[in-house]
């Protein structure tokens, strides 16, 4: 994605659970980084189609899966994926299934499919990690993750660090070194225990951009609402690595 | 078709749940956006649904707005009182009045609303009739 979106700063009136995003017309990638990882014999004939809420196929063969060997002949999967351009916005989920034996392997929990218009009410979350995480084979994959969360920018503040010294001859005090950052502050939506655990795996990631601003995470994830209820609303802090200057004062 | 309710993976944004084996693609029932995931955001219901015939073809409905939430309401008619509703019109959210025109003379119109969002809808109003002229 070439494009720079603006990060939203904008409260939503209508409060909803957290439903991962996906821009239709858009090369999209995921991965399956499975608990346990499988080894099934029929992968060749698997499909990954696009199903709304209702069991019927809205577009077919979406993406090619790739299988990920792990050892012990057994495999994870992936695969970069497009939401057909004319597919209707809304809630759909994503549907493994064998072409042959018409067998479903694997559903995905509900997605949002979202058109550019709808683009600027998301964050665009590009991400990696440069060595393996939680059974994700980052290693052997070069490919990023792709998706767009509903998360508003809060606030963005300045962080100053100031070097000084006391010069002699003068006798003032003078700057050294000023190291600036911006700090982005993102508020998640009614993301649910599962997504709360992801804001905190995403801590662990070292290759992150918002929006295609490169970005490391300062503070991670914090739950901010009631934890009694089933979903919750939390805060993430990433410095803005583009943002951040060094200023050598002469 | 069982579903499990924990996902095959953990700390991915995409989730994935394992099907049970011989489950056909054919058979994929319909789902709510997901049982176990529903926020707990209610959406109230309008109140004060009145219907007031204004000539031969016209009915004028009016409601009060007692959900911040919503993103609009849904306009239900029916020929029969407490039943055989159909859905006629959905306003935009913060909307209270409704012009339904292109009615049948001396016929009873019975009609319902409730307010929707993008995850809930509220309970129905009150019911309320008119009969054009």
């Amino acid at each position: 994605m070439n494009e720079f979106y603006k990060i939203p700063n904008r409260y939503r009136k209508n409060d909803g659970q957290m439903v991962p995003a996906y821009l239709k017309n858009f090369a999209h990638f995921f991965y399956a980084n499975l608990d346990n990882p499988i080894s099934d014999g029929d992968f060749a004939n698997w499909r990954l189609s696009l199903f709304d809420l209702h069991g019927n196929e809205i577009a077919q063969d979406i993406g090619t899966l790739t299988q990920d060997l792990v050892g012990g002949g057994n495999f994870n999967f992936y695969a970069y994926f497009t939401i057909p351009s004319n597919t209707v916005n809304g809630i759909y989920e994503l549907v493994i299934y064998n072409t042959v034996t018409n067998d479903v392997k694997y559903i995905s929990d509900c997605v949002e499919v979202i058109s550019l218009a709808e683009v600027e009410n998301y964050v665009f979350l590009f991400y990696r990690n440069s060595t393996n995480l939680f059974n994700y084979n980052y290693q052997a994959i070069s490919d990023y993750n792709t998706i767009f969360l509903p998360m508003d920018l809060v606030e963005q503040q300045p962080e100053i660090e100031l070097q000084q010294y006391f010069e002699q001859t003068s006798g003032r005090r003078r700057n050294q070194r000023v190291i600036t950052s911006k700090v982005l502050i993102l508020e998640s939506y009614y993301f649910d225990d599962e997504a709360n655990d992801m804001m905190l795996a995403l801590s662990a990631h070292d290759d992150i951009r918002l929006n295609n601003r490169v970005v490391d995470v300062k503070t991670t994830f914090e739950i901010i609402t009631n934890r009694d209820n089933s979903v919750q609303r939390g805060t993430i802090e990433f410095y803005d690595e583009e943002f951040s200057t060094i200023n050598l004062s002469s | 078709m069982t579903k499990s309710r924990t996902p095959s993976n953990k700390f991915n944004f995409l989730r994935w749940r394992r099907v049970a084996p011989n489950t056909q693609v054919s058979a994929l029932p319909v789902r709510d956006l997901d049982p176990i995931d529903i926020p707990s955001i209610e959406v109230a219901a309008p109140s004060g649904l009145s219907a007031v015939a204004a000539g031969s073809d016209q009915i004028n409905l009016s409601w009060t707005d007692n959900s911040s939430n919503e993103t609009g309401f849904q306009i239900q008619r029916s020929l029969t009182a407490g039943s055989g509703f159909s859905i006629i019109a959905t306003v935009s959210a913060d909307v209270t009045a409704f012009q339904n025109t292109g009615l049948t003379a001396s016929t009873t119109y019975h009609y319902r609303v409730r307010a929707i969002s993008d995850f809930n809808n509220s309970a129905f109003s009150n019911e309320a009739n008119a009969t054009t002229s």
